[in-house]
């Protein structure tokens, strides 16, 4: 091939997948942050039921919110108003604070599904036997002081399942009443349970709520001195959330800070530190990219592994740069040690074919994250990057401390390539990265 | 009584405000005896220390074939205790004290917080507040109106709430002295309850034996 030529594909090439995987990055990669898909996959319909609840049931949704600081009646003024905002403003499917508007409501629910929530229900309620002691047992409840609540649904609900479920519901002892609206037992704080309509899994819709929850209460209370105090899953999990972030981009800041500083140690120039990122950045967008086509959204957790399990990829090009000797191209170098480095690669992109396999929907994508990252990576490390390399390289003195290089090595005999390897290899992971392909050779007979 | 039990459309609240009116006007007690008012009656009621009554309870209803009697005892405490003890058609009590509601029948007793059964406060709030000689609380639930002397005397109450206007137009309860003898409860579905009281043997300091038996049982 005509050396400009060799040079130019492989560059070409690389930036239109680059583009593509952008494109795609942009266009249609959605992500997600459901832990679920971590979970096994639910084989019985309770399960089902329990990973669904999990993910967005009504526990995963509510928002308990206390109001206290000011006497009752501010405490229940606030409370009203706060209820009435929350409501409106849409973001919630329900919003309860004892006022009996919204037990109204409860109760339209409750005789809505009565068949379906009432204890009563049986096969046997509507036999003849069923239905008789069901109609006397409604006969007496006119009879008695629920009579208004037995004659107003008495039409549509001759057996009483109504007032059967109302029962029920109420033997779970709702919060006092104050001021018309729910207190604490010590009658300090006012009470309010709010769901968002958002599902539990979606953090930024939870903290979204939680902001909005916020914000109708600055406008909602009745004097300054009315505090808030929420609670519950969404609130955890937001909460949870901003100290694992905080926690992450420290610590990502503290480990990206080393590494910089080991490889600039290393290589004493800055550009090279740069030129050294690029596999496995291409890396992890073409994975990504891959993910996304594979599957119809993107797990946070797989970004977060997959960036993890393919920092393995930052090596390659440690590899190509740290083998690099005096007055060698890199493009040489690559062509040098491609067999080991392919080795390095294909372990990689084997190991991740087991991940693929699996029927955990997050680690199926890790899988695919490593598989395409890696190869993409071993892909440029090997063809992108001696073409992007200046010409003027080949003149100068191999990078930093790593290439002492005594002499240039024979580009052919590959024991030299062995000896090589472990004269110009300080630094204790290239060295031990050496030394196992080292052994693995020498075990064969000369 | 068989009248009342014709078709009747639910009556909008002005309707029975008119007709609460008339009927408070019908006894044709002049308002000359003006040393007899709502306050003075309520201070009446507010010094007995407790009451007990046989009630009978009679709901003319369009959804039922006959009225439906119910029969038991009342029994009042000052200051919020209040015991409905019904015999017939089935034992069951219930018990109303202060917030919380207890329910027992068959044995079994149940109890819950009177908020969560808003139906419950069309019978609480009426009967109980009046035989506790409570004006405010009557007042915070009702508009009351009131006319007649000692010797007869009526009570009207229209809902002034929401909770309670779900469920009924009007309230009438009238008696003598400090007896309540009856009362007449419209209610939105249109039937009529209307309950008499009979005082049980004169002052009664404890619990009588009777319902203690029953209490028991």
């Amino acid at each position: 091939m005509h050396p400009r030529a060799a040079r130019v594909a492989p560059l070409a090439i690389w930036l239109a997948a680059v583009a593509a995987c952008l494109w795609i990055l942009l266009a249609r990669t959605s992500v997600t942050a459901d832990l679920t898909a971590f979970l096994p996959r639910a084989a019985t319909p309770a399960q089902e039921l329990l990973m669904g609840q999990l993910r967005d049931g009504v526990a995963s949704r509510l928002v308990l919110i206390a109001l206290e600081g000011a006497d009752a009646p501010a405490l229940a003024a606030s409370s009203r108003t706060l209820a009435r905002r929350l409501r409106d403003s849409g973001a919630f499917g329900y919003v309860a604070n004892g006022e009996s508007t919204a037990a109204r409501k409860d109760r339209d629910v409750l005789f809505a599904h009565r068949y379906v929530l009432s204890p009563a229900v049986t096969p046997e309620r509507f036999t003849e036997q069923g239905l008789r002691a069901a109609l006397e047992r409604t006969l007496e409840r006119l009879a008695s002081p629920l009579g208004p609540l037995a004659r107003s649904t008495l039409a549509a609900d001759p057996t009483g399942e109504t007032t059967a479920a109302l029962a029920r519901h109420l033997e779970r002892h709702p919060p006092r009443l104050r001021e018309g609206v729910w207190f604490d037992a010590a009658g300090g704080r006012a009470l309010l349970a709010a769901e968002t309509r958002t599902p539990g899994y979606d953090l930024d819709a939870q903290a979204a709520a939680l902001a909005a929850i916020e914000s109708a209460f600055t406008a909602a209370r009745a004097g300054p001195q009315v505090r808030i105090v929420t609670s519950g899953p969404p609130v955890f999990a937001v909460a949870a959330r901003a100290a694992i972030e905080a926690d992450a981009w420290r610590l990502a800041a503290l480990a990206g800070g080393g590494v910089a500083l080991i490889l600039l140690l290393a290589y004493r120039r800055v550009a090279l530190v740069g030129f050294g990122v690029l596999p496995v950045a291409t890396g992890m967008l073409a994975g990504i990219s891959a993910v996304s086509l594979g599957f119809d959204i993107v797990h946070g957790i797989t970004l977060g592994f997959g960036a993890t399990l393919i920092g393995e990829a930052a090596d390659y090009s440690t590899y190509l740069l740290a083998s690099r000797a005096r007055s060698e191209t890199l493009a040489a170098t690559a062509q040098r040690v491609w067999p080991t480095l392919r080795l390095a690669v294909l372990t990689t992109v084997f190991g991740s074919l087991a991940m693929l396999a699996s029927s955990f929907a997050g680690l199926a994508q890790l899988g695919l994250l490593l598989f395409v990252g890696a190869l993409a990576a071993g892909l440029v490390t090997r063809h992108v990057l001696p073409a992007l390399a200046p010409q003027r390289w080949a003149a100068d003195a191999p990078p930093g401390c790593l290439s002492p290089a005594r002499s240039p090595p024979p580009r052919t005999s590959p024991d030299a390539q062995r000896r090589s390897c472990r004269s110009r290899s300080p630094l204790p992971s290239r060295s031990s990265a050496c030394g196992t392909r080292r052994s693995g050779r020498t075990t064969s007979p000369p | 009584m068989g009248g009342a039990r014709g078709r009747r459309a639910p009556l909008s609240g002005g309707a029975a405000a008119a007709l609460c009116l008339a009927l408070l006007a019908a006894p044709g007690a002049p308002r000359a005896a003006a040393a007899f008012d709502l306050e003075r009656l309520m201070r009446e009621l507010a010094a007995r220390e407790a009451a007990t009554v046989r009630f009978e309870e009679t709901r003319h209803s369009d959804a039922l074939r006959e009225p439906l009697v119910a029969t038991g005892e009342l029994r009042y405490r000052r200051p919020a205790r209040l015991e409905r003890r019904m015999l017939t058609p089935r034992a069951e009590r219930y018990t109303i004290d202060g917030g919380a509601v207890t329910i027992e029948r068959d044995g079994n007793e149940r109890t819950f917080a009177l908020d969560g059964l808003p139906v419950l406060r069309v019978f609480v709030e009426s009967i109980r507040a009046t035989l506790a000689g409570d004006l405010a609380a009557l007042r915070r639930h009702y508009q009351v109106l009131f006319a007649g002397q000692r010797e007869a005397w009526t009570i009207a109450l229209l809902p002034a709430d929401a909770a309670l206007a779900e469920y009924v137009t009007s309230v009438r309860i009238s008696g003598s002295g400090d007896r309540i003898e009856r009362m007449e409860t419209l209610e939105t579905s249109g039937d009529r309850v209307v309950t008499r009281f009979v005082p049980v043997s004169p002052p009664a300091p404890g619990p009588a034996p009777a319902s203690a038996t029953g209490r028991s049982g």
